[in-house]
């Protein structure tokens, strides 16, 4: 089960599991952001590359404004998954 | 080397563990119920469990939606062995398929020339400790080997 809200400070909160069949609410939320923010990992367990696919799209479209998503609290799997996916070039990680 | 990998590399091979699944991408959810009872049968760790998760997906969801015309299910097997997890997954209604020919990612490219389109099986070489492949048939099976944690 996956799940995304928007935290009291705006933050972007991700929990569960970001696979294949889950991707819509991520891109719903994601896609229509118009700030930058940040983007809090804490509770997510995993993700496949078609959430890579919604976070790649989402920094891509908030580049265009000089905004960008800042990547926090990620775990050791999907820290590996960005770090071979090249993601730390081109987002803030913490 | 860890006791605990020592004692995974002394086991002998598990028995795989098998399912078939219909083609469809709501069939993940049983993909990865599947995958979880038997990384804790095998006692696989969970970083390995997660690299399993990604794999099995990854190739599952390839064969779902480049392959939406072939009939009948996917199968997967898994099994450990000599300190590796084998994962194998076949289509038995498929063109030819092998990973290993795809083009590399650009992974190092600008943001504004950042696509998503080929990460999936990137990632799956990043983590493959070998890859094989067997095509026959319209048969395309492609084995996954990582390394346990």
């Amino acid at each position: 089960m996956f799940q995304i809200a928007t935290g009291a400070n705006g933050e972007i909160l991700l929990s569960g599991r970001l696979d294949a069949s889950q991707i819509d609410s991520a891109r719903s939320v994601l896609l229509a952001l118009t700030e930058s923010r940040v983007v809090d990992f804490s509770k997510l367990e995993y993700i496949a590359s078609a959430g890579l696919g919604v976070l790649l799209a989402a920094q891509k479209k908030l580049s265009e404004k000089g905004c960008a998503l800042k990547l926090v609290n990620l775990n050791n799997h999907i820290r590996d998954v960005l770090h071979f996916s090249g993601f730390d070039q081109v987002f803030e990680i913490e | 080397m860890s006791e605990e990998t020592e004692r995974h590399d002394e086991r002998a091979p598990s028995e795989p563990s098998l399912v078939r699944l219909p083609r469809r991408i709501d069939a993940l959810a049983r993909l990865f119920e599947f995958s979880e009872a038997f990384c804790h049968a095998d006692g696989v760790d969970p970083g390995t469990r997660s690299r399993t998760d990604f794999v099995l997906e990854e190739i599952f969801t390839n064969f779902v939606k480049y392959n939406a015309a072939g009939t009948g299910d996917i199968e997967v097997a898994l099994r450990t062995c000599d300190g590796l997890v084998e994962i194998c997954v076949t289509d038995f209604d498929s063109e030819r398929f092998d990973l290993r020919e795809h083009a590399e990612v650009a992974v190092d490219a600008p943001l504004s020339e950042r696509t998503p389109g080929g990460l999936g099986i990137h990632l799956v070489k990043k983590f493959a400790k070998r890859i094989d492949y067997d095509y026959q048939n319209r048969m395309s099976r492609i084995t996954i080997y990582l390394e346990l944690g």
